[in-house]
């Protein structure tokens, strides 16, 4: 296995000056990156785009893709392995809108955050580089009115792991979410943990699988089809079977098989047909209604997650 | 669960406080409600606990109207699925056996102590009416008193005895008015203490104080050095550690102190041994710290523990719900030996496979076999082959038996893998570009990636270990003939038999339970229950991994380059094998009619006088798998323009891939280089005689020209030709000069024969005209006599030769 590369002053700031940490949206370049070198012992890594965009994504555990997932059904941006930089630094989403830049409050630095809570902050091994915290989930929730309130932090962590049964002298879990939670009260942002045991299992399942149907660039000649389709049907969608919407695409609209799948998932992904996504989806029955409810629900709940 | 329901509450029900200045405080049972005396009794559910007694406060009568007014402002509600009982109080007298009865007993102790509870206040409330009237303070004072007084055996005081009853009225109303409500808490009886704090050694006293030593009488065991030998004995007594190894750890790492001896190397300088755990107080606080972490623990690996020492009500797949959304990729090497394709008596050692195999149903839709270790070509090798309609590679391999059908195409969502071959950026980078991310699994945690090692299991089993020089997948034994020895199979077969094997795995019958889904859909319409089956199955019914990539772009994406270049005739693609020489692949050329192809085309016919061969070169795309079409990237707006394959080997594409071509040439290189020689040598003999023939018809011409008088004009020479030609034609027969036989021959002919020479004397002037031919020597002149005589004996060719051999010695005397 590759080792770890050496980490010295120059090369924190040439990863700083390519765009580690910053930007937005498909510009994002995540702090931590899934390299040869940083294999888990434990968890699943993945490394796959999360709609609405298609840079490669950097998840650490299967529990912050599927989180990362779900918040993107509803809507949000996500930043995954977003950094909190040691030194004072600026509000995440400043220069996304310039003109809240002003009002938007600044960070006196992770390293100024735990002296203060009496937490360890850390070097890179061997060096006296101050580490480079990170938080698995930024995420910025464009339906939110109040622009400097649209964000909020995410830590994914296991709820119930056998680890917690035990004291652990060397475990700093419960310091660094603590620091990190200071972090987000000093931004005035929300903050949770999360994971995938909160929410019920096969939404995830469902939602996996319709993520690859989740963008329709409006130029591309399946949406005139998808167009068609639903200027002729869409007061009927929810009351047939959903296998119809495939088999009408198919006879009456001369799609291709990956065709009418595609445009099916597509609308179960942005709710174009109301169908409840967290329980299985039976082809055979018309769409169980709720995921339209399911998801202003979700919403609801990550804006009310400040502390 | 909050509820906004405002109605008058009924007996039973359960009012939650939810604000401060409720005035029920605590969670109460309704007992009684009376609305138009405006009265409600209620009792509080939760016992109270004082000076270590627990005990149950008595019904309280409130006013309804005040009540109802909090439950109308929300500052209490209606608990609408009232309170869980406690487990006792719901327990039948069974139920209470199975969980308390002790050795020799029949009756449990709490059943029988529940039992006498119930029979002291039974008459007080089994009648409805009677215990209604004891919700009046007044008259379930005197019931009480009345009771009391007929059950006083004089065992207690008389207040004791009404004491009593009151306690089991309270619990019994406040528990839900049932027969059981009066259950003792005896299941709490006996509970584990609390944890004494040490202020001073514990245990028997060590030699030292014993004899008298003071102040080295062991350790004090802190909290701390508590949880700490409970982090040790978890984390550094484990496989392959002994407990006394994982002791001195601990005192390495937590009881001592960093030193730096004379040469600047750090020392761990241990503290006193009073101040360190000793060996029974490690292993005490060790295992109680640690709960879980039994002996047999001890004897797993850290992954295998990871694995085996948790239970999980799941499996790994079972959050795929389509085809193609998981799907899961490993490599390994084969259990055979190989030779050579082109010398089975070459060893060649043994192959690689990589397996793609679908999460849904373990269908297998791809796979690489070959020499190359993995790595990120032979990777996307394999996601191309599960990509490929595979008809034209069943062709190749001789398997049309197969039906290509049932080798189902499939793109990837995202596949499962371990943290070796896939895990680099180049794989990343070109899955990412056909949508299909990647779920790296924990490392040596490869049971996650169960799919695709099940099947490595299979495919050894029906390939591997059933052909010649299979080595089993183990180890070679002192005696066995060695796998090598065997081995006799080429890479080819192998591809072949694999290819067999995955389609069989795919098509056999799953001996699994149809579910009713499958039972109306498959079963019941006579579909076998096959993993191309289900696929096929799945697919239709829209559970598929789906995106705006098709499986067509994904393919053309994952093409492998090729070197070719733009010939008047077509593409020809070049040898990779040639090194910087340039040799087309000459049996087969690529063509399309599409006007870039068409104009570079041109270019190369018309320009190829102006510049360099290699600007016609250019990458090209192409399939292994599919060798009848190749792809070119127009580089200007990305069109991917295909073309195919023309040759005027019809079975070339389906017999040989391009390998196959290439050694094919190679081989026939040999075959072209002796003909080219034999041509080269029938040419020269050609010019040799046309030289021959023109010196003999230059000196006689010159013979005639000397003859003449005076040298004849360019301008007579010329003249007369019309006449000339008349009488040359007059001469002729037919228009032609007619053949007449060597008279040297023909006599050679005669003698041999016996028959007379039959020409006449014209012909015979026809070849008197000729020049007399200078004599060669007589030794060689003999030689020549002998050969054509005995070559007349052969065929003409031999004799033509023989005639030449003659001419050209004397055309060399002559010189």
């Amino acid at each position: 296995m590759a080792r770890a590369p050496k980490v010295t002053w120059r090369r924190v700031e040439e990863s700083i000056a390519s765009g580690m940490g910053t930007g937005f949206g498909e510009a994002y370049r995540p702090t931590l990156e899934i390299k040869r070198w940083n294999p888990s012992p434990m968890s699943v890594q993945v490394v796959k785009p999360v709609p609405p965009f298609n840079r490669l994504c950097h998840f650490f555990s299967h529990s912050e893709w599927y989180l990362a997932l779900l918040f993107s059904w509803l809507g949000a941006h996500i930043r995954e392995q977003y950094p909190l930089w040691p030194w004072p630094h600026r509000h995440p989403e400043y220069s996304r809108f310039p003109e809240i830049d002003a009002t938007l409050p600044r960070s006196e630095g992770m390293e100024a955050i735990c002296r203060e809570a009496g937490i360890p902050h850390g070097v890179f091994v061997g060096t006296n580089i101050p580490y480079i915290w990170s938080i698995d989930l930024c995420i910025f929730m464009p339906w939110v009115e109040c622009r400097s309130q649209a964000t909020c932090f995410v830590s994914v962590k296991p709820l119930e792991s056998e680890r917690y049964l035990y004291v652990d002298p060397l475990d700093r879990g419960p310091e660094k979410l603590e620091a990190e939670r200071r972090f987000a009260k000093q931004l005035e942002l929300p903050y949770f943990i999360g994971d995938r045991s909160l929410y019920p299992g096969p939404i995830f399942a469902e939602l996996e699988v319709l993520s690859e149907a989740a963008l329709l660039p409006t130029q591309h000649p399946w949406a005139i089809t998808l167009n068609r389709f639903l200027n002729d049907y869409q007061g009927s969608l929810e009351a047939n079977p959903l296998s119809e919407i495939h088999d009408r695409l198919i006879k009456d609209y001369k799609a291709s098989a990956e065709q009418a799948t595609f445009l099916q998932h597509h609308m179960l992904w942005n709710q174009i047909v109301d169908c409840d996504v967290s329980s299985p989806i039976r082809e055979s029955l018309p769409p169980r209604k709720g995921g339209k409810a399911l998801r202003q629900a979700l919403r609801k709940s990550l804006e009310g997650g400040r502390k | 669960m909050t509820s906004t329901l405002k109605r008058v509450p009924v007996p039973g029900e359960v009012i939650e406080p939810i604000h401060k200045k409720a005035l029920l405080q605590s969670l109460s049972r309704v007992l009684y409600v009376n609305e138009k005396a405006d009265r409600i009794v209620v009792i509080t559910i939760a016992p109270r606990r004082s000076k270590g007694r627990l005990y149950f406060v008595g019904p309280m009568v409130k006013s309804l109207s005040l009540v109802m007014t909090d439950i109308d402002k929300q500052r209490s509600h209606i608990k609408l699925k009232g309170v869980t009982p406690r487990p006792d109080v719901a327990s039948t007298d069974v139920d209470l056996d199975k969980k308390y009865l002790r050795h020799g007993q029949t009756i449990s102790n709490i059943r029988s102590e529940r039992a006498e509870r119930y029979e002291l206040i039974k008459p007080l409330v089994e009648d409805y009416e009677n215990r209604n009237l004891l919700f009046d303070p007044q008259i379930r004072q005197e019931r009480i008193s009345v009771r009391a007084n007929a059950v006083h055996d004089g065992r207690c005081s008389l207040n004791r005895t009404k004491k009593k009853i009151t306690e089991i009225l309270n619990q019994y109303f406040s528990e839900g008015s049932t027969p059981g409500a009066v259950t003792p808490f005896s299941g709490a009886k006996g509970g584990r203490g609390k944890e004494r704090a040490q202020v001073k050694k514990i245990g028997r006293h060590n030699t030292p104080t014993k004899n008298g030593k003071t102040g080295v009488g062991g350790c004090v065991m802190t909290e701390a050095n508590k949880d700490i030998c409970g982090f040790c004995w978890r984390n550094y007594y484990i496989r392959g550690k002994t407990i006394a190894k994982a002791l001195r750890r601990m005192w390495r790492e937590f009881y001592s102190n960093v030193e730096l001896d004379e040469r600047g190397r750090v020392q761990h300088k241990l503290l006193p041994v009073s101040q360190r755990p000793t060996r029974s107080q490690f292993e005490d606080w060790g295992k109680k710290r640690s709960p879980g972490h039994e002996s047999w623990k001890k004897q797993l690996t850290k992954f295998n523990l990871n694995r085996l020492g948790r239970i999980l009500f799941g499996t790994s797949d079972q959050d795929i719900v389509a085809v193609g959304q998981r799907g899961a990729v490993d490599s390994t090497s084969v259990d055979i030996e190989f030779v050579s394709t082109a010398n089975r008596l070459e060893r060649i050692g043994s192959a690689h496979r990589i397996l793609i195999v679908d999460g849904l149903y373990g269908y297998i839709s791809g796979f690489y076999l070959g020499l190359e270790a993995p790595s990120a070509m032979t990777v996307k090798l394999a996601f191309l082959h599960s990509l490929t309609d595979k008809t034209e590679w069943l062709k190749w391999l001789g398997l049309s038996d197969q039906d290509p059908l049932n080798w189902i195409a499939i793109r990837y969502g995202s596949v499962l893998a371990d943290n070796t071959d896939l895990r680099c950026d180049a794989v990343i980078n070109d899955l990412h570009s056909i949508g299909t991310g990647i779920k790296f699994v924990g490392v040596a945690r490869s049971d996650l990636n169960s799919a695709v090692e099940s099947s490595h299991h299979i495919l050894h089993r029906m390939v591997d270990h059933n052909l010649w020089g299979t080595t089993h997948g183990q180890r070679h034994e002192r005696g066995e003939e060695h796998a090598d020895i065997l081995a006799r199979h080429t890479v080819v077969e192998a591809i072949r038999e694999t290819a067999r094997a995955v389609y069989a795995n795919n098509t056999m019958e799953l001996d699994i339970r149809p579910t009713l889904e499958l039972r109306r859909d498959l079963v019941e319409n006579g579909i076998k229950l096959t993993r191309a089956n289900l696929t096929r199955w799945a697919i239709s019914r829209g559970k598929r991994s789906t995106s705006l990539i098709g499986e067509d772009e994904a393919r053309t994406k994952l093409l492998l380059p090729i070197r070719g270049t733009f010939t008047p005739h077509g593409i020809k693609l070049l040898r990779s094998d040639a090194g910087r020489k340039r040799e087309f692949v000459e049996p087969i050329r690529y063509i399309s009619r599409h006007p870039l192809i068409i104009e570079r085309v041109m270019k190369s016919k018309v320009e190829r006088q102006r510049v360099q061969a290699v600007s016609f070169d250019d990458d090209f795309l192409h399939d292994p798998y599919k060798p009848t079409e190749i792809f070119f990237r127009n580089k200007f707006d990305g069109e991917l323009i295909r073309l195919e394959l023309a040759t005027k080997d019809n079975d070339l594409p389906f017999e040989c891939c391009l390998a196959d071509i290439v050694d094919l040439m190679n081989r026939d290189a040999l075959y072209l280089y002796d003909a080219g020689t034999s041509r080269s040598e029938t040419l020269s003999e050609l010019e040799a005689a046309q030289e021959l023939t023109k010196k003999e018809a230059s000196e006689a011409y010159q013979e005639v020209f000397n003859q003449q008088e005076k040298p004849p004009s360019k301008a007579s020479l010329r003249s007369g030709k019309k006449e000339n030609r008349e009488h040359e034609k007059d001469r002729y027969q037919y228009g032609m000069p007619v053949q007449t036989p060597n008279v040297e021959t023909v006599e050679a002919h005669s003698e041999t024969t016996g028959r007379p020479n039959t020409y006449s004397s014209a012909e015979k002037t026809e070849f008197r005209d000729v020049p007399p031919e200078p004599q060669p020597s007589s030794k060689s002149g003999a030689a020549d006599e002998s050969e054509i005589k005995e070559a007349s004996k052969g065929d003409s060719s031999v004799l033509l030769a023989a005639i030449l051999k003659r001419r050209e010695r004397a055309n060399q005397h002559v010189h």
